[in-house]
């Protein structure tokens, strides 16, 4: 052949192979190029998590009293980490942390893009949940919240409740044992008691009735522990919540603080009692009020109402604190209210951070893990932005 | 005869670049998959025996009530996607492996056909008290 001819044609051969490399290579490379990128979100969130659930972050007890204040100020986050400093058990998250997530918190919350940057994870988004063991809703199937409560009064001294436990897929759990307390007043009259224990038919239903001591009380609080095989979930039901015109509860180390409420009354309110309900389900009377407890609900010049210190409270694992309020509404009478952890570590799925972008390839990581002894699936979902 | 040479050399090298596409492991690939489940089992079965559930169901001297309400702990600790099969072996004083009371499952049994799927973790319960009486746990975990 013509070396001519030989050239041209190994040139053409070349070009034809360069520009199909140029147009086809990245074509078949693009599924793996999309696949080391999910391997490298994927050991991000990794890492991400293990930060989360296995260290405490610095310092120590970040979530907590740092510089004698309860007040929670971002810049005090050196290093970010949920875990217990109290506890050297892997996967213990110290429920003061956890609270400081919420940005519902009076006391002060971390941001979400303050706690990118101290993680260095700018371009990144992510998304961490605490999930429930199981659900717990009405009959019906609907959630249970303040307008879709599962108590109902069957006469004046006759009080009903009746819900559902099913699994996070929806198949109902029989067999659920479901116990619980009761606290009510009806004006300057107070009382409480223990519900009998009892279990979820075939179905995941339960009901029971309840005879109350006093007739047609103004604030009823029930608070049920549900457990399936010892893992416990604890669900607080009222009929009427009055923390929004009395006060906030909140806990922070050994230390209870009363916070100002949505809408204040401008009223006096006297501390009457306070009890505790323990994730083990039991109810220990911590404090009775004196003469000094009480506040306004409006006029202080700070966030805080009222705080005190109990040594040894965090030890007891309290699930929910119970007050016993004396207000003027209408006439003195006692007012209910229950907190800190009911919106958020009872049976409802916590959520803090982004949004997780729909077809985004987020990379998602569970864990299970234990907030002040009862036992949560932690979720992390990771995506570059 | 050169452009065969450049024909072959060309042809070479878009072999080989198939061949290193075909053995990238994809984050999603069962490989992947079964490791992160691995972890999520391990972290299951500490967390049930920090809080005592645990020792106490798999050394119930009632086998089948403690298997039964173990299978209920893992079913509300496990995500609901996860499928297990749970088998607890006691060891005799001449080391021979017993298997103690029935397979723990939960989930559809084609979901431990592959075994590329399936993720395996083993935990030593050492005792239930003050005497050594092992417990030897084999989870095997798949996604739905």
């Amino acid at each position: 052949m013509n070396p001519v001819f030989d050239h041209i044609l190994a040139m053409v051969v070349v070009s034809v192979m360069f520009i199909s490399a140029v147009v086809i290579l990245p074509q078949m490379n693009a599924g793996n190029f999309k696949a080391v990128e999910q391997q490298q979100l994927r050991n991000i969130a990794l890492n991400l998590f293990n930060a989360m659930l296995l260290d405490t972050g610095y310092p120590v007890d970040w979530g907590s009293r740092v510089n004698r204040t309860f007040y929670f100020y971002p810049s005090v986050v050196e290093r970010f980490g949920l875990a217990s400093y109290m506890d050297p058990t892997l996967y213990v998250l110290d429920p003061d942390k956890v609270q400081r997530l919420n940005i519902y918190n009076p006391l002060g919350y971390l941001p979400y893009e303050y706690l990118k940057s101290i993680l260095n994870l700018q371009g990144y988004g992510f998304s961490f949940r605490l999930v429930p063991p199981f659900n717990v809703t009405n009959v019906d199937g609907t959630k249970i919240d303040e307008k879709h409560t599962p108590l109902s009064y069957v006469d004046s001294t006759t009080l009903k409740y009746a819900l559902k436990v099913v699994h996070l897929d929806g198949r109902p759990i029989p067999n659920a044992k479901v116990e619980g307390f009761i606290f009510y007043s009806k004006g300057k009259d107070f009382s409480l008691g223990p519900l009998s224990p009892t279990v979820t038919n075939a179905s995941g239903i339960c009901s029971q009735i309840i005879r109350l001591n006093l007739s047609s009380p103004d604030y009823v609080m029930v608070i049920l522990r549900i457990s399936v095989a010892d893992v416990a979930a604890i669900l607080v039901t009222m009929g009427r919540d009055a923390s929004v015109y009395v006060a906030d509860i909140n806990v922070v180390g050994d230390t209870v603080v009363l916070t100002k409420a949505k809408n204040p009354s401008n009223e006096d309110v006297k501390i009457v009692s306070i009890y505790v309900y323990t994730t083990d389900g039991e109810t220990v009377s911590l404090y009775n009020g004196t003469k000094d407890d009480h506040f306004n609900t409006g006029k202080s010049p700070r966030f805080a109402l009222w705080n005190k210190t109990f040594d040894g409270l965090r030890d007891l694992n309290p699930a929910i604190l119970i007050f016993d309020f004396s207000a003027v509404e209408g006439g003195r009478r006692e007012i209910v209210v229950a907190g800190p952890y009911k919106n958020l570590l009872s049976y409802n799925v916590f959520e803090y951070g982004g949004k997780v972008p729909v077809g985004s390839g987020a990379v998602k990581l569970q864990r299970n893990v234990l907030i002040e002894n009862m036992i949560y699936t932690a979720e992390l979902w990771v995506w570059k932005e | 005869m050169r452009v065969v040479e450049t024909i072959l050399a060309s042809i070479v090298i878009m072999v080989t670049l198939t061949f290193v596409n075909s053995v990238v492991i994809p984050p999603y690939s069962p490989r992947y998959e079964a490791t992160e489940l691995e972890k999520l089992g391990y972290n299951v079965l500490h967390n049930l025996e920090a809080r005592g559930i645990l020792t106490r169901y798999v050394y119930d001297p009632d086998i089948a009530k403690g298997q039964s309400l173990l299978r209920s702990a893992l079913m509300v600790s496990l995500p609901s996607d996860v499928y297990f099969n749970l088998t607890i072996y006691r060891l005799d004083e001449y080391g021979g492996l017993h298997m103690e009371g029935q397979n723990i499952f939960y989930g559809d049994p084609e979901a431990f056909q592959n075994p590329k799927l399936v993720s395996t973790v083993t935990y030593v319960l050492a005792s239930s008290g003050d005497y050594y009486d092992p417990r030897i746990l084999v989870l095997q975990l798949a996604r739905r």
